[in-house]
C-alpha cells in the first residue's frame, strides 16, 4: 500500500446546530486522484474548507503527511504544508496581468520583507521568470502573458487558476468544480491536465459533472448529508443502489 | 511607435506635471508660490491615501488625522526647541516643560517622531482592524470617527496642543544657519515630493505591491496563496501613515500654524474627492486632482465666495455618474483598449 497523504478521522463540524460534516473518515494515498461527489448540501465544499483551515472543525482529526492540520492558519497550510486550492468560480486577480497572477502565486518569498526585497534579487527573479513562462506554456496562456487577466475568457481564467496552483508547488491540489462553466472541449482538456498532474501530486476534485468524473477518477467518494455514503471505483459507485437513490437518480429526474 | 504606445500614458502626465511644477516659481508671485507649496504637501498626502484606497481598496476617511499628528508633533518640537516654555503652554498654566516632552526639544528627534509616530499609530489600528476582518465601509467609518477623537483630544489637551488656536509661529526650515526663502522652501518640498513619488512607484511595482493589489480584489484568495494579508495591509497602512506624517511636517512651516481646523473632515473629504475625480490607483490621478481642486477652490472662492462648494458638489456628482473610474482611469482605459486592438489585429 502506498504512503497515506491525507488521513481524516471522525471529522465533525456544525454551524449553529446544523451538522454540515457529521463523522467523515477519509484516506487519500499519495499521488492518488480522488473525486468527491454528492448532492447539493452534502458538505463537499465544507470538507474542503476544513482541510484548508478556512473553517475549524468541532471534532475529529485531519492529518496531512503525518502532521495534524488542526489549528493551523490558512496561509500556513497553503505555503508551509503545500495544500493548494482552486475555487469554484475562477478567482484570478483581474487587475494584475496573467504573468503577475502567477508571480504572486509562486512558492516562496511570501513575508513582507521578502516581497519588498525580491525585486533586487536578479538571479532569483530570472529563475522565477523562466519557471512562470514554463507554466504559462503548460496552460496555453503564454501569448497572453502581459494582458490584464480581466481580458481572459472564462475558460482561460480557469486555466490561469490551475496555473497558479502549479506555481504554488503544492503537493495536495484541491479542485472545487474545476470545469464549472467550461465548454465540452475545455472540460476534456482540463481533465487530461489533471490526470497528468496525478501521481506527482495528490488530487482531490469536487465535481458535479459525471462525465468528467468518469474521465478522471481512479476512486470516487460519495458524500451525503455530511457523511460518506460510498467509496469505490466509478463503476462500483455507478451500480451502488444507495448512491443511485440519493444522487444519480436525482440527476435522471431533472 | 509600438514601444511608445506601451508605456502607460500616466507617466507622460507625470512628466508634464513635474515640468509645470518645476517652472512654476519662475513666473509666479510669492503668494502663489506659497500656495503651491501647500498643495505640494497635499500631493504627498494624496499619494499616501492612494496607496491605501487605490491599491489596497481600503478607504480611509480619516487620513487628515495622520497628517495632523505629524504636523502637531513637528510644531510642538519647533516651539520647544529653544528650551523655553512656549506661550500657549504658559497661558494654560504650565510653568515647566514636562519630562515626556523633553525628547521633542531636539528638532531632529521631533521630525523623526513626527514621521514615525503616525506610522506606528496606523500600524496598530490597521493590525487591529484588518485582523478582525473589518474592511470596506466599516473601515471608512471607523477612520472617520478618528477625526472626532482627534479634535476632542486637541481641545482637551490645550496645554500641549494650543487648543482651538493651535500652535502658531512655526518658521520655515533652516539649513546651515540660513532660513529658507519661500522659493527655496518650495523647491525643497518639490524634491521630497519627487522622492516620495519614486518610492511609491517602486513600492506599487514590487511584489509587495502586486500582493496588495491582489488583496483589493479577493483577500481570501491571497490568504490561500500563503500570505498573511492582514499583516500586509497593516504594514501598508503604516507606510501610508508615515507619508501622511511627512506631509504634515512639510506643511506646518509653509502655513506657519497648525490648528484643529487643518485636520477636520473637510481635508479628508477633499482628498477623497480629488482622488475619485482624478482617478485612483495610478498616483498621477490623485496629484492632478488635488492640485486642480485646490486651485479651483481658491480661484472660485476669490471670485464667487461660497458658490465654489456648490460647483465642486456638482462636479463630484457628474464624475461619479459618468466617469466613475476618474479622469486618469478613463484615459488609461482608452489606452489599454487601443493596445489590445492593435494586438488583436497583429495576431489575426
Amino acid at each position: 500500500m502506498a504512503e497515506l497523504a491525507l488521513r481524516i478521522r471522525d471529522l465533525r463540524v456544525s454551524f449553529s446546530g446544523f451538522k454540515a460534516i457529521d463523522g467523515v473518515d477519509l484516506d487519500v494515498e499519495k499521488g492518488e486522484l480522488r473525486a468527491i461527489i454528492g448532492p447539493n448540501g452534502a458538505g463537499k465544499t465544507t470538507l474542503m474548507d476544513l482541510i484548508t483551515g478556512k473553517s475549524i472543525p468541532t471534532g475529529g482529526t485531519i492529518d496531512y503527511m503525518g502532521k495534524s492540520m488542526l489549528g493551523k492558519s490558512v496561509p500556513s497550510i497553503a505555503e508551509k504544508y503545500g495544500i493548494a486550492r482552486k475555487f469554484q468560480n475562477p478567482n484570478v486577480f483581474s487587475r494584475l496581468t496573467v504573468y503577475e497572477n502567477l508571480y504572486v502565486a509562486v512558492k516562496g518569498n511570501k513575508t513582507i520583507a521578502k516581497t519588498l526585497s525580491f525585486g533586487f534579487k536578479h538571479k532569483k527573479k530570472k529563475a522565477v521568470k523562466e519557471y512562470i513562462e514554463d507554466i504559462l506554456t503548460q496552460v496555453n496562456l503564454i501569448e497572453y502573458k502581459d494582458i490584464a487577466a480581466s481580458y481572459l475568457s472564462h475558460g482561460q481564467r480557469q486555466w490561469l487558476e490551475i496555473g497558479m496552483l502549479l506555481a504554488q508547488q503544492a503537493e495536495l491540489l484541491i479542485f472545487d468544480e474545476p470545469t464549472a462553466g467550461m465548454t465540452a472541449d475545455e472540460t476534456y482538456k482540463t481533465g487530461e491536465l489533471i490526470k497528468k498532474l496525478a501521481g506527482t501530486h495528490t488530487i482531490l476534485a469536487v465535481e458535479h459533472d459525471m462525465a468528467f468524473v468518469k474521465q478522471i477518477a481512479q476512486k470516487v467518494t460519495v458524500l451525503n448529508q455530511g457523511r460518506v455514503l460510498a467509496e469505490g471505483s466509478y463503476e462500483e459507485i455507478e451500480k451502488d443502489p444507495k448512491v443511485i437513490q440519493v444522487y444519480l437518480k436525482e440527476d435522471y429526474d431533472e | 511607435m509600438k514601444k511608445i504606445l506601451n508605456i502607460k500614458i500616466n507617466y507622460y502626465f507625470d512628466a508634464l506635471l513635474f515640468f509645470f511644477l518645476a517652472t512654476f516659481p519662475m513666473y509666479s508671485s510669492k503668494f502663489r508660490i506659497e500656495q503651491m507649496s501647500r498643495y505640494l504637501c497635499y500631493v504627498i498626502l494624496i499619494f499616501s491615501l492612494d496607496l491605501l484606497w487605490g491599491y489596497s481598496g481600503t478607504l480611509s476617511l480619516g487620513h487628515s488625522v495622520l497628517f495632523g499628528m505629524g504636523g502637531y508633533i513637528y510644531a510642538l518640537s519647533y516651539s520647544l526647541k529653544d528650551g523655553e516654555v512656549p506661550a500657549f503652554m504658559k497661558n494654560a498654566g504650565v510653568e515647566e516643560i514636562p519630562d515626556f516632552l523633553n525628547a521633542l526639544s531636539d528638532l531632529r528627534t521631533g521630525i523623526f517622531l513626527a514621521i514615525f509616530m503616525p506610522a506606528v499609530f496606523a500600524f496598530l489600528i490597521g493590525l487591529f482592524l484588518f485582523s478582525s476582518k473589518v474592511g470596506g465601509m466599516f473601515f471608512a467609518v471607523i477612520t472617520c470617527a478618528l477625526i472626532t477623537l482627534a479634535s476632542l483630544f486637541l481641545n482637551n489637551q490645550s496645554a500641549y496642543t494650543g487648543g482651538a488656536n493651535g500652535i502658531t509661529g512655526v518658521g520655515r526650515f533652516v539649513f546651515g544657519g540660513q532660513k529658507l526663502s519661500i522659493p527655496q522652501n518650495y523647491y525643497f518640498i518639490l524634491l521630497i515630493v519627487l522622492l516620495v513619488y519614486f518610492f511609491c512607484r517602486w513600492l506599487t511595482r514590487s511584489k509587495f505591491g502586486k500582493v496588495i493589489i491582489a488583496t483589493s480584489e479577493n483577500d481570501q484568495r491571497v490568504k490561500f496563496l500563503g500570505y498573511k494579508t492582514s499583516l500586509f495591509k497593516a504594514f501598508l497602512y503604516a507606510i501610508s501613515g508615515m507619508l501622511a506624517g511627512l506631509a504634515g511636517v512639510l506643511f506646518v512651516p509653509v502655513s506657519g500654524i497648525i490648528a484643529p481646523t487643518d485636520i477636520t473632515g473637510t481635508l479628508s473629504t477633499i482628498l477623497v474627492i480629488a482622488l475619485a475625480v482624478g482617478g485612483k490607483g495610478c498616483l498621477t490621478g490623485g496629484a492632478l486632482g488635488i492640485i486642480l481642486i485646490e486651485w479651483a477652490q481658491s480661484a472660485l472662492s476669490e471670485s464667487f465666495s461660497n458658490l465654489w462648494q456648490l460647483i465642486l458638489g456638482l462636479l463630484v456628482i457628474f464624475i461619479v455618474f459618468f466617469v466613475p473610474e476618474g479622469f486618469m482611469g478613463k484615459v488609461l482605459g482608452w489606452q489599454e483598449k487601443i493596445v489590445m486592438k492593435r494586438k488583436e489585429t497583429n495576431n489575426g
